[in-house]
C-alpha cells in the first residue's frame, strides 16, 4: 500500500470537520449521517491502514535540516490505531442519543471529528517532533468539547485543561529538541531509541534529566502525579467527550507519547537503572494508589470514573516504566483492555445521568430495576476492571506483575504492591455504585418500579462494547500475540 | 480410552456449571414460592458432585491463556473430600432456607439465585488443578457469594458486605502478589508434596502472602475484622454456609499451595512456617476470648469460627501426619457443627425473634429437636468425646506432639484454654436453654421439617463419624502419606 494512503485517516475526518464548521447542518437527520458517514469512512481507512500497513515512511515537510514532520506505521502506532477505529464509532452512536438536548451539536461534532483526525495523527507520527506537533493540536481541539456547557464551572475546568497540557507538551519540547540534536539521522522512531551514541557521550546525565522531565511533561496528559487534578475536572465535559476522550483518545495520547519517548527515542540502555526510570516509576507507583483511593472518597460518579482513570493509566506508565519488552507489552496490553472497559463505564454511567439526572452515588439507590440492562453491563465491565479472570482487566495486570516482580529491584516490588493495593480499592470504588444501584437499603420500593429509562440508540453500543469486553478476556492470548508480534 | 477420560472431565465441568446455570436461571426466571428448582439443583449438584468424586481422577488442561496461565481441572482424593463436603452443606442449608424466606417469596431468589452461584464457584475450587484456576473460583466466590451478605436491604448489611468485599479482595491480592513473584513456576499442576520449586528467599516470601492471603477467608490474624462482621449480617442459611463452608475455601487454599505447591519439604522448619504458626495461634486464642464476651449469639458464633478455624489453619502449618490429619478432622467436623449451630440460631430467630446468647430460657422445652441439636453441636465444638470435635482435638494435639518445641507447647496451652473458653461460651446457652428455672415463656415452637431435618442430619454425622472416626481418618491418612 502506497505511504500517501496514511494521509487519509488525518484527512478524512478534518475535512470533513471543517465543511461541518462552513456550512452547519440544521437538521438532525442530515447531521447525523453526515457524522456518522464520516466517522464510518475514518474508521474503514484506519483498519485498512492497520491490516496493510505501507512500509516506507511519508514526510510531509521539511522546516531544517533536523527538524521534519513524516508519518510512518509501525506496530505501536497500528495498536493506537486499531483502539481509536474500534471505539470512535460506537462513542458517535451514544453521542447522537446524549447530545439530542444539548446546545451547539454543530460545534461539538465538528469538534468531535477534528479530533479523531488529530488522534490518528499521533498515531501516525513518525517522529517525536510530529508527536510533538499533534499533541499540541489535540489540546486545542478537544478544548472547545471540555468547556461545551459554557457555564462558570466548564470554562473553569477547560482553562485549566489548557494550563496543564500545554505547560506538560512545553516540558515535553525540550526533548524534542534534544532529540533532534543528539539523535542519529533520520531521527524516526525505533524500538531501542535514535540516540547517536558519539554526540551523547559524556553527556548521559544530561540526557537522563531531559527525560525524567520530558516523561512528567508528556505525562501530564496521561495525569501522573503531580499534575492529575485536570482530568477530574475535566469530567464536566458532556459524557462522550469524557468516554473517548478523557478514558481513551487524550489520555492513552499521553501514555503513548511515554511509550514513544521511552522506548522508540531514548532508548531503555540509557535510562534503565538510573534515577531517569527510579523517579517515573516511583510517580506511577503513587499515582495508581492515590488515584484508586481518590476514586473511593468521590461520590459524584463520573468524578469517581475519573480518577480510576488516573489510577489505571499508571498502570501502564508502571509498564512503560520497567523498561524491558515485557513492560513494554504488558503497558500496551492495558492500554488497550482499559480502553474498551472505561469506556463502556461511562456510557453506562452518562446513561444513567441523562436518562435520570441523577450524577452522585446517592441517588441511584435501587435504579437497577429501571434500568437493568446498563447495570449489568455496567457490573460486567467493573469486574474487569477489578480484574477477575476470565475478564481482561487480569490479563493485562497479571502482565504487569509479572513484569514489575522481574526487575527485582525494590521499586518494582513496589510497584506490583500498588497494583494489589490499587485493585482492592477498585473492588470498593466499583461495587458500592452496584450495590446501591441492585440493593437499595430497605428492599425495592413501589416508585423504584417503573417504565425503562433505557433506549436502544445509547444502549447497542454499551452492549455491543461489553460483549468486546468478555470476547477480549477470552481471546487475551489472540490479543497479545497481536500485541507481541506487532511490538516487537 | 481417551473417549472415556474426556467423558469424566465433561462430568467435572458439568458440576461446575450446573449450579452456575441454574444460579443464573434463578436471578432472571423468578419461580416465585415453588421450591422444587431451587432443591432440584442443588440436589442434582450434590449427585454431580458425588459421581465425579468417585469417577475423576488426574489432571486436565483445557486452554492456556497467553501462553503462560494454564486453566487446568484435576482432582485427587484431598479435592474430592471438599468436593462431597461443600455442595452436601449447601443442600441442608437450602433446604432449611426455605421454610427461613417463606415470608419473603418475592425476593427469595436472589438469595437462591447467588447461593448457586457460589456453589457452582466453590465446586471450581474443588477441582482446580493450578493456582491459576483456583484463584479464577476463589475470586469468583467471593463476589458470587458477596449479594448473600447483602440480603436483607440493611444498611448494616450494606457496610458489613463492603467490608466482607473489600477483605476478600485484599486477600486474593495477596495471593496474586505471591503468584506473580513466583511467575509461571508457581502456576505448575499441583502434585502431592509439592512442584519442586527452588529453596529461595522469593519463594517463602510468596508462600507467606498466599498463605496469609488465602487464610483472610478463613479469618485468620491480621484479616480476620471482616468474618464477625459479615457472618451475623447474612440472613441465618447464608450464616451457615459463610461460616461452615465457604472459610474453608481458605483453608483449601492454603493447603494446597503449603502441601500441593511449595511442599513441606521447602517449607518446614522455615522462619515462614513459625510466622504461621504463631498467627495461628493468636487467632484461635483472640477468637474464643472474643466470642466469650459477645452477648449477641450469631456474631458469638462468628468469633467462635475465627478461633476454630485457626485450629484447622494450626494443623495444616505443623506439617506432620497427625496435625494434618487433625486438621482435616476439624475441617469435616467444624463444617457440620458451625453449620448446624447458625442453623440452629436462625430457626431460633425465625421462630421467636430472639437474638442475645442471655435471653433463651426455656428454649430447650419450646424448640427440644433444635437445641438438643445445638447441645450436640456445642458439645462437639468444645471437644466432648465421643463427638467429631474431640477426634479432630486429640489429633492436633498429636500433631503438635510430634512438631515439638516451644511453639508446639503452646499451641497445646493455646488449644485446651480456648477449649474452655468454648465451653464457656456456648455451654451457658444451653443450660439456660434446658433449666431455665421459674419465669420463662413455655409455648412451643418447634420449626417445620424443612429446618429440623437438616439440623438432624448434621447432628447425626457430628455423632456417628465423632463415635468411628475411621473411615475419614483413614482417607486422611493415605492422603497424608504422599504429601508430607
Amino acid at each position: 500500500m502506497s505511504a500517501f494512503f496514511m494521509l487519509l485517516p488525518v484527512l478524512i475526518p478534518c475535512a470533513a470537520a471543517c465543511l461541518m464548521g462552513a456550512r452547519p447542518l440544521r437538521d438532525k437527520k442530515p447531521r447525523r449521517i453526515f457524522v456518522l458517514t464520516a466517522v464510518l469512512l475514518t474508521s474503514a481507512a484506519v483498519l485498512l491502514l492497520v491490516l496493510f500497513p505501507p512500509a516506507g515512511r511519508l514526510p510531509l515537510l521539511t522546516l531544517f535540516e533536523r527538524a521534519r514532520l513524516e508519518f510512518a506505521a509501525d506496530g505501536m502506532s497500528r495498536i493506537f490505531l486499531c483502539i481509536i477505529a474500534l471505539l470512535w464509532p460506537p462513542t458517535t452512536l451514544y453521542a447522537f442519543d446524549y447530545m439530542e438536548h444539548e446546545e451547539n451539536k454543530n460545534r461539538f461534532f465538528a469538534f468531535f471529528l477534528l479530533s479523531y483526525g488529530i488522534t490518528a495523527g499521533i498515531a501516525l507520527a513518525g517522529n517525536l517532533l510530529t508527536l510533538y506537533l499533534f499533541f499540541e493540536l489535540l489540546t486545542l481541539a478537544t478544548m472547545p468539547l471540555v468547556m461545551h456547557e459554557g457555564d462558570d464551572r466548564a470554562r473553569f475546568a477547560g482553562k485549566r485543561y489548557l494550563l496543564f497540557s500545554m505547560s506538560g507538551a512545553a516540558l515535553g519540547f525540550i526533548a524534542v529538541v534534544f532529540i533532534s540534536a543528539c539523535g542519529s539521522a533520520p531521527m524516526a522512531f525505533a524500538l531501542g531509541g535514535v540516540l547517536d551514541p558519539e554526540k551523547i557521550a559524556g553527556h548521559e546525565t544530561l540526557l537522563r534529566t531531559v527525560f525524567t522531565i520530558a516523561f512528567f511533561g508528556f505525562g501530564v496528559k496521561a495525569a501522573l502525579l503531580p499534575m492529575s487534578a485536570w482530568l477530574p475536572a475535566a469530567s464536566v465535559a458532556p459524557t462522550p467527550v469524557t468516554a473517548l476522550l478523557h478514558a481513551v483518545a487524550v489520555v492513552k495520547a499521553g501514555a503513548f507519547a511515554c511509550i514513544r519517548l521511552t522506548y522508540y527515542s531514548f532508548g531503555t540502555e540509557l535510562l534503565s537503572g538510573t534515577f531517569a526510570q527510579y523517579i517515573p516509576q516511583a510517580a506511577a507507583a503513587a499515582t495508581v494508589v492515590a488515584g484508586s483511593f481518590l476514586a473511593l472518597r468521590q461520590n459524584h460518579l463520573k468524578r469517581r470514573l475519573a480518577w480510576s482513570t488516573v489510577s489505571n493509566l499508571s498502570y501502564i506508565l508502571i509498564g512503560v516504566t520497567a523498561m524491558t519488552p515485557a513492560g513494554l507489552a504488558a503497558g500496551t496490553m492495558h492500554m488497550v483492555y482499559h480502553a474498551f472497559v472505561k469506556i463502556t463505564l461511562f456510557f453506562c454511567v452518562g446513561a444513567v445521568m441523562v436518562k435520570t439526572g441523577n450524577d452522585y452515588l446517592d441517588q441511584i439507590e435501587g435504579l437497577a430495576k429501571r434500568m437493568p440492562v446498563t447495570f449489568a453491563c455496567f457490573t460486567v465491565a467493573g469486574l474487569a476492571l477489578i480484574g477477575l479472570p476470565p475478564l481482561p482487566g487480569f490479563f493485562s495486570k497479571w502482565l504487569l506483575g509479572t513484569a514489575a516482580a522481574a526487575l527485582d529491584t525494590p521499586l518494582g516490588y513496589i510497584s506490583m504492591g500498588a497494583l494489589i493495593v490499587s485493585a482492592t480499592l477498585t473492588a470498593l470504588y466499583i461495587i458500592t455504585p452496584i450495590t446501591s444501584a441492585c440493593f437499595p437499603i430497605g428492599g425495592h420500593s413501589a416508585d423504584m418500579y417503573g417504565p425503562s429509562h433505557e433506549t436502544r440508540l445509547m444502549g447497542t453500543p454499551i452492549v455491543v462494547l461489553t460483549v468486546c469486553i468478555v470476547l477480549l478476556g477470552l481471546c487475551s492470548g489472540t490479543v497479545y500475540g497481536i500485541i507481541t508480534g506487532w511490538l516487537m | 480410552m481417551t473417549g472415556v477420560r474426556s467423558m469424566k472431565w465433561i462430568l467435572a465441568v458439568l458440576v461446575v456449571l450446573v449450579p452456575v446455570l441454574s444460579g443464573i436461571l434463578l436471578l432472571i426466571f423468578h419461580p416465585g414460592k415453588s421450591a422444587r428448582p431451587v432443591i432440584a439443583a442443588a440436589a442434582l449438584t450434590l449427585v454431580l458432585a458425588v459421581g465425579t468424586a468417585v469417577t475423576v481422577r488426574g489432571s486436565f488442561t483445557a486452554a492456556t491463556f497467553m501462553g503462560q496461565l494454564p486453566l487446568t481441572l484435576g482432582l485427587d482424593l484431598f479435592g474430592a473430600f471438599f468436593l462431597v463436603l461443600i455442595p452436601a452443606i449447601f443442600l441442608l442449608s437450602v433446604v432449611f432456607a426455605l421454610e427461613y424466606t417463606e415470608y419473603d417469596v418475592r425476593k427469595r431468589h436472589v438469595f437462591f439465585g447467588f447461593t448457586m452461584l457460589t456453589l457452582g464457584a466453590m465446586c471450581g475450587l474443588c477441582l482446580a488443578g493450578n493456582l491459576f484456576t483456583f484463584y479464577l473460583f476463589f475470586e469468583a466466590m467471593s463476589f458470587a457469594s458477596f449479594p448473600l451478605v447483602l440480603y436483607s436491604y440493611t444498611a448494616a448489611a450494606r457496610g458489613a458486605a463492603v467490608k466482607y468485599l473489600g477483605f476478600s479482595v485484599f486477600g486474593a491480592g495477596l495471593v496474586l502478589a505471591g503468584m506473580m513473584l513466583c511467575g509461571t513456576a508457581g502456576l505448575q499442576t499441583f502434585a502431592p508434596g509439592g512442584v519442586g520449586l527452588g529453596k529461595d528467599p522469593l519463594h517463602l516470601a510468596a508462600w507467606l502472602l498466599m498463605a496469609v492471603g488465602f487464610a483472610c477467608k478463613a479469618g485468620m490474624y491480621p484479616l480476620s475484622a471482616w468474618l464477625p462482621t459479615a457472618h451475623p449480617e447474612a440472613p441465618a442459611p447464608a450464616s451457615a454456609m459463610l461460616s461452615g463452608v465457604i472459610t474453608k475455601a481458605g483453608v483449601l487454599g492454603v493447603a494446597r499451595t503449603t502441601l500441593f505447591l511449595f511442599g513441606a519439604q521447602l517449607l518446614a522448619g522455615t522462619g515462614a512456617q513459625q510466622i504461621m504458626l504463631v498467627l495461628t495461634l493468636i487467632t484461635i486464642f483472640i477468637g474464643s476470648m472474643l466470642a466469650y464476651k459477645e452477648p449477641l449469639l450469631k456474631k458469638r458464633l462468628a468469633y467462635s469460627s475465627v478461633s476454630q478455624l485457626s485450629y484447622v489453619l494450626f494443623g495444616l502449618m505443623l506439617m506432620t501426619p497427625a496435625g494434618f490429619t487433625g486438621a482435616m478432622l476439624q475441617v469435616l467436623f467444624h463444617a457440620c457443627a458451625k453449620t448446624g449451630l447458625f442453623l440452629c440460631a436462625g430457626a431460633i430467630i425465625h421462630k421467636s425473634g430472639l437474638l442475645r446468647a442471655g435471653e433463651l430460657h426455656g428454649m430447650g422445652r419450646r424448640m427440644p429437636v433444635t437445641m438438643g441439636c445445638f447441645a450436640l453441636f456445642s458439645l462437639s465444638l468444645v471437644g466432648i468425646p465421643p463427638l467429631g470435635g474431640f477426634d479432630a482435638k486429640w489429633s492436633l494435639a498429636m500433631g503438635a506432639l510430634e512438631y515439638g518445641g516451644v511453639l508446639a507447647a503452646a499451641g497445646i496451652v493455646v488449644l485446651l484454654v480456648s477449649a474452655l473458653l468454648t465451653a464457656g461460651y456456648l455451654l451457658p446457652i444451653i443450660s439456660i436453654a434446658f433449666f431455665p428455672g421459674e419465669d420463662f415463656a413455655s409455648k412451643k415452637c418447634e420449626p417445620g421439617r424443612y429446618m429440623t431435618l437438616p439440623l438432624t442430619v448434621l447432628a447425626a454425622v457430628v455423632l456417628v463419624f465423632g463415635a468411628f472416626p475411621g473411615v475419614f481418618s483413614g482417607i486422611f491418612d493415605a492422603v497424608c502419606a504422599a504429601l508430607l
